[in-house]
């Protein structure tokens, strides 16, 4: 099944686009879709394994963590968790 | 390096080398300048700093640098400008970037203390160790960028000045301290304060050279730090885009105030890389290793995030242009960005619920409507309309229906800062509650709460068990406080929180970082541990301050919103802040700050602080 995913800054621009779509199967969670996303743009692999600070995940409207499941048409929004003036 | 003691009134000056007890006490900057104001607002009024009124002679405004202002030390660029606010009617410190305060350091001057009012407009010139007031009817009526372009026109393109806008010199009580084009002290109106006592400019001639105790080391110092701080993702990510990325993140995490915070999300219009279209060029402070100021195509610098949520979302206004066009307008009238769009936000709200109408309003009050709003933020600079009413900012509360203050985001009557709605993130609810200055991010914010650090990672950096979980009230207040002194320290020595260990990053700068700067550059000693009491000092000042401008527990708090009003939409719909467990975080805060029940200090702190300001 298809899922949708949206980058936000700055990783869109280590990708090339704000949006692309990866294949995960039924079942699969988010942890599956990043590893989709990964291959696809292994540019991105650092911006997971940085000790400083790693992105954030959203299912559609919601927070997620790698084990949260997937359904077909979700979005996963990947965000960097920073805040501040 | 020397305090100077500016009478306007009398035109008497007097000059002394800055406290070496003091020094070590406060370091500087915000620390210093919190107590002398607490000296100069406990003396020559009946009833005391209650009684000052902060548009009047009696008033102090203390300009003060950083310890390490001025020096090579990395994002060594700030100052704090400090008095009783107008704004919030209590403690007022706005802290500020750019070129100025390294120039009033090598004019020879650390710490400038303005009393009294000048009979005519005037400004100051600092230039080798010397003060001279000058008259300044031409300058009165220009905005900050014309009046900065006069000053150098007339003292030499190596001064830089730090003056008010329109909207100072009209004492609105959002107006704020400008230099260069976006470089603004800007909370609590100290712009006001400077038009109440007639004075339009400091201008300084920094030909000096900074006293250093070693400059050989400060140079190893910096170059090791640079390295440190440029391998970090937090800083490259500033560096290339500003702080208009944090739009994204606030937006979609359903936590972006938005209408007056009715709603928690708005468009995608005003994220980085559309107001990067309007970006020509990042701009840096005195000794920056960050440059995270945007220069825009539409004749500013700019926006930051805190002014694209307030003077965007929060107004309802979707265009980056038109975003823009406001930040440089607040910035050219010398108004400070987070209370105008805060406060025309609550105005807005206020007309769409009927409790005002257009018989004050002098026509509709729309959200989005861009040509009201441009109109609107002229008028509150000039005094003219309805912008006479919203130029008492949180104070135009009381020429409104009593109800309106239910929907004003503000604590202490203090306009919250930046657009980051707190009703999710606990730990951030709590810091805003308890900022000495009212609602504001930058004395106290837990950054890395959002972070979802490993527990052993969370205990080596707060000393204390917390949750990762940003929705547990519980364990959130050592956070805090640990935030609240680290942050004062960094104020105190006029560095930047962009490089600060804790603002955004388990990284950055430490308190042993910082120790090796003020090593090389004072040849003071502190230890790790003494650095942090200096910020425990601070913020224990503070809190006495406020009681004594008869703060009580009461007054911190939340608007009324938060406590009510669950957010409505995205990842933090439903959350709220639940009264008792707030009750509950601020018992923990106040023990983990060693204060009692009620707030106040042990007496043996004090004791600490009136014998220093005996001394």
């Amino acid at each position: 099944m298809k899922i949708s995913v949206r980058l936000s800054e700055p990783f869109w621009r280590v990708a090339g686009q704000r949006e692309t779509t990866v294949g995960v199967a039924p079942g699969q969670t988010v942890a599956d879709a990043v590893e989709a996303l990964l291959k696809r743009y292994p540019a991105l692999t650092p911006e997971f394994h940085n000790d400083e600070v790693k992105p954030m995940l959203f299912v559609n409207n919601d927070e997620a963590c790698p084990e949260t499941p997937l359904a077909a048409g979700a979005t996963l929004h990947i965000v960097l968790p920073l805040s501040g003036g | 390096m020397n305090t100077a003691r500016i009478d306007l009134a009398s035109g008497r000056t007097e000059i002394t080398p800055t406290s070496e007890r003091l020094t070590r006490a406060f370091l500087g900057g915000r620390g210093l300048n919190m107590h002398y104001l607490r000296h100069y607002l406990s003396r020559g009024t009946a009833g005391g700093a209650r009684a000052v009124d902060p548009l009047g002679p009696e008033n102090p405004l203390i300009f003060g640098a950083g310890l390490l202002t001025g020096t090579i030390a990395p994002n060594a660029a700030r100052f704090n400008v400090s008095a009783k606010s107008p704004e919030s009617l209590g403690l007022g410190d706005a802290n500020c970037g750019g070129f100025f305060a390294a120039a009033m350091r090598k004019a020879g001057f650390d710490r400038l203390i303005i009393l009294g009012k000048a009979e005519r407009p005037c400004y100051l010139l600092i230039d080798g160790g010397a003060i001279s007031i000058h008259e300044a009817d031409g300058l009165w009526g220009t905005t900050s960028p014309q009046a900065q372009e006069r000053l150098r026109a007339a003292h030499g393109a190596g001064t830089v000045s730090a003056v008010i806008g329109p909207a100072g010199e009209h004492q609105v009580r959002m107006a704020s301290v400008m230099t260069g084009l976006k470089n603004t002290a800007g909370r609590g109106g100290m712009g006001a304060v400077m038009g109440s006592k007639n004075l339009k400019a400091i201008v300084a001639r920094g030909g000096e050279q900074i006293p250093v105790a070693d400059k050989a080391a400060l140079s190893a110092v910096r170059k090791e730090q640079t390295k440190y701080l440029q391998g970090s993702k937090v800083v490259q990510v500033l560096g290339k885009l500003g702080t208009p990325f944090l739009y994204e993140t606030s937006n979609r995490l359903g936590a972006i105030r938005t209408r007056n915070s009715q709603d928690n999300f708005f468009e995608d219009t005003l994220v980085a890389s559309e107001i990067e279209k309007f970006s020509d060029k990042m701009l840096a402070c005195t000794s920056c290793v960050v440059h995270c100021r945007h220069r825009n195509t539409l004749g500013g610098e700019g926006p930051e995030y805190s002014t694209i949520g307030l003077l965007g979302a929060n107004i309802g206004l979707a265009p980056a242009d038109q975003v823009i066009t406001l930040n440089n307008l607040v910035n050219d009238l010398g108004l400070d960005a987070s209370s105008t769009g805060t406060i025309i936000a609550w105005a807005m709200e206020l007309y769409q619920r009927g409790l005002i109408d257009d018989e004050l309003t002098g026509g509709p009050l729309e959200w989005g409507d861009y040509e009201r709003v441009r109109e609107l933020v002229e008028d509150i600079a000039y005094r003219r309309g309805f912008g006479n009413v919203l130029a008492e900012s949180s104070q135009a509360k009381h020429q409104f229906p009593p109800e309106a203050a239910d929907y004003l985001i503000a604590v202490k009557d203090l306009p919250q800062s930046d657009p980051h709605d707190v009703r999710y993130i606990k730990s951030f609810a709590l810091g805003i509650a308890v900022a000495s200055r009212g609602a504001d991010h930058l004395r106290n914010r837990p950054t890395l709460d959002i972070l979802k650090l490993p527990d052993d990672v969370r205990l080596k950096i707060f000393g204390v068990e917390t949750s990762a979980d940003p929705t547990v009230y519980a364990g959130k207040a050592g956070m805090v406080a640990w935030h609240d002194d680290i942050y004062a320290v960094t104020d105190s020595l006029g560095l930047c929180k962009f490089v600060t260990h804790g603002f955004n990053s388990p990284h950055l700068l430490g308190y042993g970082h910082f120790n090796e700067l003020i090593r090389a550059a004072t040849g003071l000693e502190f230890s790790e541990a003494e650095l942090r009491e200096v910020g425990r000092r601070v913020i224990d000042l503070e809190r006495q301050i406020n009681l004594e401008f008869g703060r009580t527990r009461a007054d911190d708090t939340l608007p009324k919103r938060y406590f009510d009003d669950p957010m409505p939409a995205r990842a933090t719909k439903g959350h709220h802040i639940e009264r008792e467990k707030f009750q509950m975080m601020l018992d923990e805060y106040y023990a983990a700050r060693g204060w009692d029940d009620a707030g106040h200090l042990p007496p043996a702190r004090l004791a600490e602080l009136n014998q220093l300001l005996e001394a």
